[in-house]
Formats: C-alpha cells, structure tokens, sequence
C-alpha cells in the first residue's frame, strides 16, 4: 500500500509571486487496482507522479510507503534508448541475476519477435510496450504513467489500455496514470480522481463499477456512457468555473 | 531523389574539368593562375619520387587519424567530467571560452618553439587540439540532451556516473559524429600546418619544399591527393557514423 498524504507544492515565478500548483493531495493505492488522475492541463497531474516518483519535493505532505517500494515512471514522450534494442532496452539497469524472465515480460508485452529490433524508428506504441516491459523488469511497487496515449490513434490506443488492465491484473501491480481523456481514463481504471486547476485539487473520486474484463463493445453500453457523462459534466464544470 | 542529386554533382565536375582542360590546355597554356592540365598530370606522377610522398602520406595520415582515435576515446572520458561541472555550475566553463578567439595556428607555433620539429610533439598537438575540439562538442551538445532519458535512468536506479556514461555520452555520440567530420578537416589542417612551421616529413614539409622549388604544378598536384584523402577520411567517418551511430534521438 502506498499512502499520498497531503501533498502541497507551490512554485515561485520570475516576479517574486509565488503561486499554489497542488493542494493537499491525499489519496491510497491498494495493490491491483488502476488509478487515473483526470484534469485539464495544468492541473499539475504531471507535477504529483513526479513528486511520487521522487523527481520533485512537496513542500508540504509526504509519500508514506515501505522503502523496498520501487515507483517507477513511464514519461509521456517515448522514453525507450534509440541506442539499444528492444531485448537491451527492457534489461537497461539490471543486474545479470535479475535476467530471468525477460522471454516472459517480452511476451506478455507482445513484442516476441522484434527482441533484436532498434526502436528509433518505432511507432508510439510499439515504443510503448519497451518502456513498460522495462519497467516491470525492475519489479515496481507502483507504475506511474504520465499521458502517454494522447498521439495514440484509436486502435493502438485501445489495445495498449486493455495490454495495461491485462498487466495490472496478471502481476498484481497497480498504476497510476495521469490523463485528460475522460473515455480513456474510465476504459482503464478502476478508480478516477477529478482535479481541478489552480491550485490542483482532488475535487471528486468515482470508483468504476464496470466489469473486470472490458471489450470494446463497453463504451455503447449505459453504463459507461452514464460515467462518461457524469466525469465529462464535472470536469466541464471545472474548466467553466476557473474561466 | 538522392541518386539525382549524386548525378547532378558528377555532372557538376565533369563540366569543371572540361573548361579547365579547354581554358588552360588550350586558351590559357601559360598563367599563374592554374597549371596547364597536361602538366598537372605529368606532376601528378612524379611527385611520388620527387617528394617522397609515400612517407609523406604515412606521417600525416597516421597523424591525424591516430590523434582522431585517441582523442575520441579521452574525450568520452574528459566530457564526463566536463558535462558534470557544467550541470552543477553552467558559468565555469563559459570562462574558458575566451581560448577560442586565438588562432589555432598560434598554438602550432608555440609547440614548435617549445618541443622543436619533432614528429612526436605534431601528434601531441593534434591529439590535444582535436581532444579539446570533442569535449566543447559534448559540452554544447549536452544543453540539447533529452532530459526525458537521463530522468528515466535515474529513475530505473542508476547512479549519476551510470548515467552520464551510459547515457548522456551515448545519446550524444551521433552528434559528436556529425561534428567529427569538421574536427577531422581541421586536424588535416592543423597537422599540414605544424608540418610546415617546423619542416618535418608529411604533406606540410612537403608544401614547404614545393613552395622553395617553386613547383606550381607541384603545388597543385599535392593538393590533389590531400583532396582526395580528406575525401577519403571523411567517407570513413560518414561510414562508421552510419554504421554503429545510426539513430536520431528524440526531441527534448
């Protein structure tokens, strides 16, 4: 379990004018579930995975978990080595004992096959599913990923979501991913927290109540459209109400 | 595309060397400006033994490509230190940047005044001249590194040598080869240069006696060859640069 106590963070401009970037940030993550924080741009989603991951201090709040605890960071911009191949990419970092089960992870990402493949000239998701295999390579405790299906079109889109509900469930790992894609966000989590912007806030927690296994025949059924509409509503409100 | 462009710098020359040949076989036989091509061609054979080019072609080349080698492997350890220092304190190096306002060629002078002709100290010099060239590359291109891979690394546990060595120098070596090409004609230069001042074997001693003798064709000729082994050199670099540098990293 990894607790999110309270976490503040301002930054100082040029001019000597501090502004409040997040406020009081708490939330829980339990083991196997998929967590999206949804917000507009700016909210400062970015800005908490970083200070989760440890790129960035809060000024205020802490990160409670245990210090075997990896949290590991996929950026929203491909973040693979062009350099290195798909099979070098993924064991970037380890040691020679922690090799074992590279054939498995490459598999379960779908990638058997290009193991010797350069990526440089890859697509997004192809670039993607490296980064992600790489990342469960180093055993995390938590996978947090910033926006990275925002260049994605449809279908890669879709199959990556169901790729990460697939992973999140077979390795017991939970995510935390930050969007701006409400369908996106609901397709992929199990639990979606709003905020708002200026400063950025945890203002609503839905937890989503669909099928463990999703399809993509589930964005026509009611229910999803009725989450749909409920976050869309909201984070409109938001946006409306900070113009 | 490509394959038109090749054709149309063929083209290109071949026109050249025709109103060469016409302008100065023909028109113009007796100038100072260019020597007659028949000419250019009979000297083209006999500089081998009039000069001892071979030996001439085995001093600079090993010169400049053995610097080049050495250099490119001090430099890679060097510019870990350097790009370091200018992470945590931009403004020391900035200092150092008054050096680039003297001429090379004053170096050159300076190591012959001290070290006298000796083919040891050319190498010395080149090797130093091309090593600092390299680290100013890594340093500059390291301002356009992709944080995104140097923060993954971090974040995968590596430490801050790990992380330099194995990703800032890597990601930044298809930018050092685009560079190479440049620091390896100015090392052509500067090795003909020292040969010159101190009148030692290699294409600048070479110069030194064509320019007492007088020798225009000669002159001429030695430039030639240089051409093409700069050519030469510089297909090399493209070579290896393709071969083992190939990516494009990604935008920051």
């Amino acid at each position: 379990m990894i607790k999110i106590n309270c976490i503040s963070k301002a930054f100082e401009h040029a001019d000597g004018i501090s502004s409040l970037i997040l406020k009081d940030i708490s939330f829980v993550i339990n083991d196997n579930k998929i967590y999206s924080l949804v917000g507009p741009s700016g909210a400062g989603k970015t800005l908490l995975l970083k200070i989760i991951c440890g790129f960035n201090q809060a000024d205020s709040g802490r990160i409670e978990k245990d210090s075997k605890n990896k949290i590991l960071y996929i950026p929203s911009a491909p973040s693979t080595f062009p350099w290195l191949s798909v099979e070098e990419n993924i064991l970037f970092g380890l040691d020679k004992n922690n090799f074992g089960n590279i054939r498995e992870l490459i598999k379960l990402v779908e990638l058997d096959g290009y193991e010797k493949h350069y990526p440089h000239n890859a697509s997004i998701g192809f670039r993607f599913r490296i980064s992600l295999a790489r990342t469960l390579a180093n055993n995390p405790s938590l996978i947090c990923i910033d926006d990275s299906f925002n260049d994605l079109n449809e279908v890669p889109k879709f199959e990556l979501i169901m790729l990460l509900r697939k992973i999140s469930k077979i390795k017991k790992i939970p995510i935390l991913l930050a969007a701006t894609n409400v369908i996106d966000s609901i397709l992929l989590s199990d639990v979606v927290f709003l905020m708002s912007k200026n400063p950025g806030e945890i203002v609503k927690t839905y937890q989503i109540d669909l099928p463990v296994e999703r399809s993509k025949e589930i964005i026509t059924e009611n229910r999803f459209l009725d989450l749909k509409e409920i976050i869309e509503k909201d984070l409109n409100s938001i946006q409306f109400l900070q113009k | 595309m490509k394959k038109i462009n090749f054709d149309s710098k063929i083209i290109f020359a071949l026109t050249l060397l025709f109103i060469y040949i016409i302008l100065f076989e023909y028109i113009l036989p007796i100038n100072k400006l260019l020597p007659k091509p028949s000419i250019l061609l009979e000297s083209l054979i006999v500089i081998w033994q009039d000069y001892n080019l071979i030996l001439a072609i085995s001093i600079t080349t090993s010169v400049v490509y053995l610097s080049l080698f050495i250099s490119y492997f001090v430099s890679r350890s060097v510019a870990i230190l350097l790009i370091r220092i200018e992470f945590e304190s931009p403004s020391v190096l900035e200092k150092l940047k008054i050096f680039q306002y003297f001429p090379a060629f004053f170096f050159a002078i300076i190591f012959v005044y001290w070290f006298g002709n000796n083919l040891i100290y050319e190498f010395l010099f080149t090797t130093i001249f091309s090593s600092i060239a390299l680290c100013i590359i890594y340093v500059k291109e390291f301002k356009n590194i992709n944080k995104i891979y140097l923060l993954v690394a971090k974040n995968l546990g590596l430490s801050a040598n790990q992380i330099y060595s194995k990703v800032a120098i890597k990601s930044l070596q298809p930018n050092i080869f685009t560079s190479m090409r440049k620091i390896h004609y100015q090392v052509w230069i500067l090795a003909m240069i020292y040969e010159f001042i101190a009148g030692i074997n290699g294409f600048g001693g070479i110069y030194k006696d064509a320019l007492s003798y007088s020798d225009f064709s000669g002159l001429f000729a030695i430039a030639l060859i240089i051409a093409i082994l700069i050519l030469l050199g510089s297909s090399g670099i493209t070579f290896i640069h393709k071969k083992l540098f190939f990516w494009i990293n990604d935008k920051n």
